[in-house]
């Protein structure tokens, strides 16, 4: 009987390395992703940012890559005069590395250069101080918190002193903040709606049409949130007073697309 | 004084006496505040009127205000063309942050006897044979009468005139509406007329006060507006006209009975517009002759002054030139004095500031321009004099108003030393290093270490991981407790079992006498073992009890004292030895047993 507990235990535990193992494994990245970089890195201080701009694009597409690499080809665009691809690339690295203090400088630098708004950030305070952390720290902290929790919880099955009781209820508190937390950034890492303006003057139209009435136009660099896509045309929004039609051409989202394509324009 | 001391002492009476004393230190001390404070006070009187234009039949509110101690009733000056009556007095005594003071104010009506412009004042007060004097005023009586208008037989008429007939382009004309009323009215508004070329500014609250005509006691409501023209050209303003309610009182028809009273009557109120006069003003343009390049437009009575602060300073500090232009008339158009350029001294402008007075006398103000002067070497520096130039209307003339050149003496400025070894200091003069110096701007270059390439960890571990690990303490608790749940129900029945058991035992064995019977303890024992051991209505002998208690991890030592306390009361039993046991027997049964049911799972 005590043997069967003693590997009931076990396997309980061991469910999560079996699940585990595939990340551990995955630690080994493909040798040609660092040959790709090495590449690129080589191009781009040769000052030659094309050859660099497409290794670095090549190297997105293959590997599961971190936000420097997206950083870096915002780099090889501004050298290559494309300020809303580089602020494109610059915001999809923020969406990883977001309190780099490179990126923030090198993005707002664009910004400043072609005179472009500012980021569209959300109007809940909660939500624009939720992004000065990254993902992972988000994440760690909800996953060491709630193992806490858990364990005082099976702590006070047997021992129901009185410190244990305030120290679950704070960290029933601490629980329930961090995961608002980690569902709230899950939710704007899926849900991230925004765009950029990739070509200099776009035209807004009021339909999915050139024929419709031209509203207004937006600058290269330009960012928007977009509502919906109807053929090749989307439906973008600036504020609350501009919004109108643009050409997937011309918009492109910080999203990626699901197959991680960099060179596909539009949503 | 016992009495006294029992009282206080008295649990309940101490309260009341403490209040008590307290309650009296507070009127004491609010008292002597009272007596003293206004003491040390010195005594202040002021003169002030309804307004400073009146005309022969216009009654003017006087009003003394004395502060300070109190003294006598007030005389004042300057009376003599004017028929005093005494309005009463009032007196005003408040504590704001601990400082006491006290006001008593005088008031009289007085009624012009003959046109002309008095001085009223000062009002004296004396007080331990010293004379405290108040301000004066100036009263211009006209003898303009509203007698002459054929509206003014109404008990509901209205005046309007200008301060003047005729005057200049961006003059400050005084625009009257006086409203005469000898019945009561409510909702009362005023339409001013709008004239192109014309502008007009409400000048502080309206003004109510009585006037006599025709023996009749008007309550007149005066506004004043100030009229500036943009344009020259004869202007004909037109009727400013008043709307209102007139409460009119409708007395019932049946006269002599009871509700013919005052009292009873209904009031009624119809809405009634009523026009004033029409008045002509004559706008001339301003004058070409005299006019200088520094000219902006200012019309009115001006003046300028400047100061310096401090007069004296060391090199490295700075010097504060303030230049104040104030004045009666188009204010606005006060122009922002540019300081002459000058050698060595650096000058750094403040932002103009502006303060406009719209009172019901006109409309006055000041504009205060300051320069932060820094020198930049040691000397003697004189700042130049500084002028305005305004149109003065009364004269018909420009007016330039210069201020007085001021002198800034730089002296040697603050230098610190180090020492160079020998003893002599070597000087060296402070100087401001900019905080950083621009030469170019790029962006920050790419990021080539090796970790560039490692996606974050949580990306590596993937979403159903993160769920695992999310959800695996909460699994690992819900296991243990349905565990928990499955065994702690047997183990509990099992304990409870135990206890009853033994509880049950312990009841019997008490509920005995001294001397007990020997079958009935065996009874209790094997009774006791049978429970303990869940052999429902089956019963162990002697030998099975003790094998199965030394199965269960019990001392062989206590088995053997239970095995032996057994066999004895079955031979005593059986054998018809003895029916009874002891005290003692007792107790040494009671405390074996406890240690076997300790010891037993």
């Amino acid at each position: 009987m005590k043997d069967l507990k003693a590997i009931f235990c076990l396997i309980l535990f061991l469910i999560p390395v079996f699940y585990l193992y595939p990340a551990i494994a995955n630690e080994n990245s493909p040798k040609n992703g660092y040959e790709l970089l090495s590449h690129a890195n080589l191009a781009y201080k040769k000052g030659d940012f094309k050859s660099a701009k497409q290794y670095y694009e090549k190297l997105i597409q293959s590997v599961q890559t971190g936000g420097d690499v997206f950083y870096n080809l915002g780099n090889c665009y501004v050298r290559l005069n494309s300020p809303g691809k580089a602020i494109l690339n610059y915001e999809r690295a923020k969406r990883i590395m977001r309190r780099n203090a490179d990126l923030e400088f090198n993005l707002q630098y664009v910004r400043d250069k072609i005179q472009a708004g500012k980021d569209i950030n959300p109007r809940v305070f909660f939500f624009q101080w939720l992004r000065n952390f990254t993902r992972a720290e988000i994440i760690w902290s909800f996953m060491i918190i709630n193992l806490l929790f858990w364990a005082v919880l099976i702590l006070r099955l047997w021992i129901r002193v009185e410190w244990s009781f305030y120290l679950l209820l704070s960290l029933c508190f601490l629980w329930l903040i961090s995961g608002t937390c980690v569902l709230s950034d899950w939710y704007w890492m899926s849900h991230d709606k925004r765009a950029v303006v990739i070509n200099s003057e776009i035209l807004v139209y009021a339909g999915p049409s050139e024929n419709d009435t031209t509203l207004f136009s937006l600058a290269e660099g330009t960012m928007v949130k977009y509502e919906r896509k109807e053929g090749d045309w989307l439906l973008i929004r600036m504020n609350e007073e501009k919004r109108g039609w643009a050409r997937t051409k011309d918009v492109e989202s910080i999203v990626l697309p699901e197959n991680n394509s960099v060179d596909k324009n539009g949503v | 004084m016992v009495a006294l001391r029992n009282y206080i002492y008295c649990d309940l009476c101490r309260q009341k006496y403490f209040l008590m004393v307290k309650g009296m230190m507070v009127i004491i001390i609010f008292f002597l505040l009272i007596s003293i404070t206004p003491a040390l006070a010195e005594i202040s009187v002021s003169l002030e009127t309804d307004r400073t234009d009146a005309t022969l039949s216009d009654t003017v509110t006087l009003v003394v205000r004395v502060q300070g101690k109190k003294g006598k009733p007030p005389f004042i000056m300057g009376l003599d063309h004017f028929q005093v009556s005494n309005g009463g007095s009032s007196s005003r005594f408040e504590m704001v942050n601990g400082r006491i003071s006290s006001e008593k104010k005088y008031i009289f009506y007085i009624t012009p006897r003959k046109k002309g412009i008095f001085i009223i004042g000062p009002a004296e007060v004396s007080h331990n044979n010293k004379i405290y004097k108040s301000n004066t005023i100036e009263l211009k009586v006209d003898d303009t009468s509203p007698l002459e208008s054929p509206d003014r037989n109404n008990p509901l008429f209205v005046t309007a005139e200008c301060s003047k007939s005729h005057g200049y382009v961006g003059q400050i004309f005084l625009y009257t509406l006086k409203f005469y009323r000898l019945k009561s009215v409510s909702n009362v508004s005023v339409d001013v007329p709008e004239i192109d070329g014309l502008s007009f500014k409400k000048l502080g609250d309206h003004k109510e006060y009585i006037s006599t005509i025709k023996e009749g006691d008007y309550s007149v409501i005066e506004l004043r507006y100030a009229l500036v023209a943009d344009k020259p050209g004869v202007y004909k303003i037109t009727q400013a006209f008043f709307k209102m309610n007139v409460l009119e009182k409708q007395s019932r028809s049946n006269r002599g009975s009871f509700f013919d009273d005052s009292f009873f009557n209904i009031t009624r109120t119809r809405p009634l517009s009523i026009y004033s006069n029409e008045v002509d003003l004559i706008v001339k343009s301003l004058p070409k002759e005299g006019r200088t390049q520094d000219f902006s437009g200012l019309v009115g009575r001006f003046s300028i002054k400047a100061s310096l602060v401090p007069e004296e300073i060391k090199l490295g500090e700075s010097a504060t030139l303030t230049t104040i232009i104030s004045g009666d008339g188009n204010v606005r158009l006060i122009p922002d004095l540019k300081l002459q350029e000058l050698k060595d001294i650096k000058a750094y402008a403040d932002q103009p500031f502006i303060d406009i007075q719209r009172t019901f006398n006109g409309v006055s103000g000041k504009k205060i321009m300051k320069w932060a002067i820094v020198p930049q070497k040691e000397g003697v520096y004189t700042i130049p004099a500084m002028s305005i130039t305004y149109f003065n209307p009364e004269t018909g003339h420009y007016v330039q108003e210069k201020t007085s050149p001021l002198m800034l003496d730089v002296m040697h400025g603050n230098i610190n030393g180090i020492d160079n070894g020998s003893g002599q200091k070597i000087a060296i003069s402070t100087y401001i290093r900019p905080e950083s110096k621009v030469y170019g701007e790029d962006i920050f270059s790419i990021h080539d270490g090796y970790d560039v390439l490692r996606p974050d960890n949580i990306d590596k571990m993937g979403t159903i991981t993160l769920y695992i690990i999310f959800l695996f303490p909460a699994f690992i608790f819900f296991v243990i407790l349905g565990i928990r749940y499955i065994y702690g129900k047997n183990i509990e029945i099992e304990t409870l079992t135990a206890k009853k058991t033994m509880s049950v035992f312990l009841k019997n064995i008490k509920s005995l006498k001294d001397n007990a019977q020997t079958d009935d303890i065996l009874k209790f024992i094997n009774i006791y073992f049978s429970e303990r051991f869940n052999l429902k209505g089956g019963s162990l002998t002697v030998s099975e009890i003790y094998n199965r208690l030394l199965q269960q991890g019990i001392l062989q030592e206590t088995a053997q004292d239970i095995l032996d306390i057994m066999t004895e009361l079955e031979t005593m039993v059986y054998t018809g030895e003895s029916t009874e046991v002891n005290l003692s027997f007792k107790e040494n049964l009671i405390t074996i047993i406890k240690k076997i049911d300790r010891k037993l799972k």
